[in-house]
């Protein structure tokens, strides 16, 4: 059974090895330098599953990696060169299949990096037989943040009661608190290195505050969340990145646009620009993180040879690597970081009520409102009969609906919750259909520019063409087959019951 | 969960330093090992450095409700625990022939600890009786240490010819010559000899060292504190011959699976 303490005062760690060393018979090694990383995917899926993994660095650049329940005494450790990027990567299948099931394919970063002293002592029994292994930690304080010492107790199996009776002794110095979490819970929460990550954070909106205020704290949280995943994009860790980034983008630029007029005119002209830009940017790769995923399943039944598949495969990841260096080059120019700038001083204008439009100080609620009056009003009055027909303008009414959503889905807090549930639920049904037709139809497209592009002659064209043919029939065959079910969900959202709950949710105070 | 036994029905062939070493290289390569001293004698817990434990004696044992793991005690090394002996397992005999099923006991007594260990090694006491009976029924793979001498070959002879009658399999065998001293040309002779004529016989062995010997001064396996010794170096070598006959990883390759951090 191991034991896990927190040293109440780091400053008496020497108290406490001399301590250590004194009981019974002792031996202590040298002191060791090391690293401690707590790995965990942006949005903490092992954390929610009760997960710890960490890797300790040693000084020849050796990793060991444990992987436990949090709160456990006993877990797995490994050694690896490197750290594992994500937990498919992984080639033990235990280890992979504890990893895989909560980081689904998320990649793993580190939460947190700590050097730290490692103080070992053993303690033997008159036989000079080894009963308890004890470790002090001892992670050194930084400029924000203090030092912590931790000490835990390994005793050896059949010598828990002896160890225990020499803690005891021990526990009479006063120096130490018995840990009631996980230690590496406890060093993430004395480090603090990162704040908790959400895609879609949440941000304090009252209904009478004045809707600039408001905007504000949005247009700062969720651009919070587009800077924290331009490394995870840059770096290529996941296509999750970008997806959490494009929904933080599209979100803050659908209300940019339905509460327009609580911003100023100029500020509103400058940054729709700037925002349409990136959305321009970031949306190729996105179409090209989507193809590739769905590739794999479109070729399934269409019976390529592998050379075949293997040629697509790579036609399309080499446009898919030119898109995210095009990209990255984006976010390193001077017009993202003057986006960026102009943004963050934004944020500062409205929240002292500067760059205002008319609606600026008015209820957030009311002009909340009427948006969502517009924006509802829009969707049911979309022209059904040439949307069903022309994939252009059903992806016209997809986006529609995307920014009712975004509506309902930012300033949730001001209507009933159960309500404001069941109309995005609805939303949703709709903008699934819709979503998946228009990813046919973009892929098809994305195919057919991809083949265009390569010469005739070339060898690669021969492999790829028959099966991009073949390809373009199957998904405009399946586009048609998913124009039924696109109906059947706006048929749904448009019938009278779900717009009963509209009409609650939209009732005017 | 596999489980080994190091047995001979003669005596003083080396049966615990090779239970001992063995265990070693096993959790050496990852594996969760333990070692189940059998022998009344104790010396596997002595080489431990364990005292036998008051749980661990033959009321505890053939008590149905006692849980055996209380009684496993960890070694100084990780993925290594020992069961130590009692000196009551002079009578386990006795006591064995007044249950039922009476070959089935140490299965049903290793079956809960099949989730904990990967290796079981049962460090046999020299005999031929029910505790033997038990022993050929749990392991998977008997390690029959055979001292080059007339006498000792008998003894592995009676071994297999008690095997045939009983109808246990003689693939189970894993026969090896122990306390080999090459300046003897009788020793020389038997080790060739012997191993022509059974291909059963793994082509290590273990040579007569005054490294193993001191196994008993330094109280720890030989590996841990000679390991460049030619004992050592021996040990290492009948492991990976044991693993090549097995089929179980010898540590050369990553163990399939994250090894247990808790000593």
């Amino acid at each position: 059974m191991r034991c896990h303490y927190r040293l109440d005062d780091p400053a008496q760690a020497c108290t406490l090895l001399a301590a250590l060393a004194g009981v019974g018979h002792a031996r202590q090694e040298p002191v060791r330098r090391l690293k401690r990383q707590l790995l965990d995917t942006f949005d903490a899926r092992l954390q929610a599953a009760d997960l710890v993994l960490d890797a300790t660095h040693g000084k020849s650049g050796d990793v060991t990696l444990t992987l436990r329940t949090a709160g456990a005494a006993r877990g797995e450790t490994w050694q690896a060169a490197e750290l594992p990027r994500h937990g498919a990567a992984l080639t033990r299948p235990r280890l992979r299949a504890r990893l895989e099931g909560p980081c689904e394919d998320r990649a793993l970063l580190v939460r947190c990096a700590a050097p730290f002293d490692l103080h070992r002592v053993h303690w033997f029994d008159a036989l000079d037989k080894r009963i308890a292994t004890l470790d002090l930690e001892i992670f050194r304080a930084r400029r924000d943040a203090p030092a912590i010492a931790l000490l835990s107790v390994r005793p050896v199996r059949g010598f828990e009661r002896v160890c225990a009776r020499l803690l005891r002794a021990l526990g009479q110095r006063d120096l130490l608190s018995e840990l009631k979490v996980d230690p590496a819970i406890a060093l993430l929460d004395a480090r603090g290195d990162v704040r908790p990550y959400h895609a879609k954070p949440p941000v304090a909106l009252t209904r009478d505050m004045p809707a600039a205020s408001a905007l504000a704290a949005l247009f700062d949280a969720y651009a919070g969340v587009m800077w924290a995943n331009e490394q995870g994009i840059i770096d290529n860790l996941d296509s999750e990145f970008l997806h959490d980034y494009r929904v933080a983008l599209r979100s803050i630029r659908s209300w940019h646009g339905d509460l327009r007029k609580v911003l100023s005119k100029p500020a509103r002209a400058r940054d729709r620009v700037a925002l349409a830009a990136l959305n321009l940017v970031t949306g190729r790769l996105r179409d090209l993180d989507v193809l590739s995923a769905q590739l794999p399943g479109y070729l399934h039944d269409s019976g390529a040879d592998p050379a075949q598949t293997a040629a697509l495969s790579s036609l399309v990841t080499t446009a898919r690597d030119r898109a995210r260096k095009s990209l990255t080059k984006y976010f390193r120019s001077h017009r993202y970081r003057a986006f960026r700038r102009d943004w963050e001083a934004l944020v500062i204008d409205l929240e002292h009520g500067r760059q205002t439009g008319k609606r600026g100080d008015a209820r957030l609620k009311v002009v909340v409102l009427e948006a969502l009056h517009r924006r509802h009003a829009r969707v049911l009055n979309f022209d059904w009969a040439r949307a069903r027909a022309e994939p252009a303008l059903l992806h016209e009414l997809r986006k529609e609906c995307k920014k009712l959503r975004y509506l309902l889905e930012g300033f949730q807090r001001l209507f009933d919750t159960a309500l404001c549930r069941r109309a995005i639920a609805a939303l949703k049904r709709v903008q699934t259909a819709m979503g998946d037709t228009w990813d046919l139809h973009v892929h098809h497209a994305l195919l057919r520019e991809l083949t265009a592009e390569l010469p005739a002659v070339d060898a690669l064209a021969r492999t790829v063409l028959p099966i991009v043919i073949d390809l373009e029939i199957r998904l405009t065959a399946l586009e048609h087959a998913h124009g039924e079910l696109v109906t059947l969900a706006f048929e749904q959202f448009r019938a009278p019951a779900t717009q009963r709950i509209y009409t609650r949710l939209l009732e005017r105070p | 969960m596999n489980v080994f036994a190091t047995y001979n029905i003669k005596g003083g062939v080396g049966k615990t330093a090779a239970a001992v070493n063995l265990a070693y290289c096993a959790s050496l390569a990852g594996h969760r090992t333990l070692v189940w001293d059998l022998d009344p004698q104790g010396a596997a817990g002595f080489y431990f450095r364990i005292e036998p434990q008051p749980e661990a004696d033959l009321d505890h044992l053939l008590d149905r409700k006692h849980d055996l793991r209380r009684a496993i005690r960890g070694t100084d090394y990780p993925n290594l625990d020992l069961l130590p002996a009692d000196l009551s397992y002079r009578n386990l005999d006795l006591a064995l022939n007044g249950l039922k099923k009476p070959t089935k006991r140490l299965e049903k007594l290793l079956a809960p600890l099949a989730d904990d260990y990967d290796i079981v090694i049962l460090d046999c006491a020299p005999h031929l009786s029910r505790v033997s009976e038990n022993v050929f029924d749990v392991a998977n793979w008997l390690l029959v240490p055979i001292i080059p001498t007339p006498l000792s070959v008998r003894a592995y002879r009676q071994l297999r010819t008690f095997c045939s009658e009983e109808n246990l399999p003689l693939g189970k065998l894993l026969p090896f010559f122990s306390m080999v001293d090459r300046r003897r040309q009788l020793h020389c002779e038997l080790v060739t000899n012997f191993a022509a004529g059974h291909p059963e016989v793994l082509r290590s062995f273990i040579p007569y060292t005054s490294q193993v010997e001191k196994m008993g001064e330094q109280r720890a396996p030989v590996q841990a504190f000679a390991a460049s010794s030619p004992g050592a170096r021996a040990f290492a070598a009948l492991w990976l011959a044991v693993c090549a006959r097995t089929g179980i990883a010898d540590g050369s390759t990553p163990v399939p699976d994250g090894v247990d951090d808790g000593t």
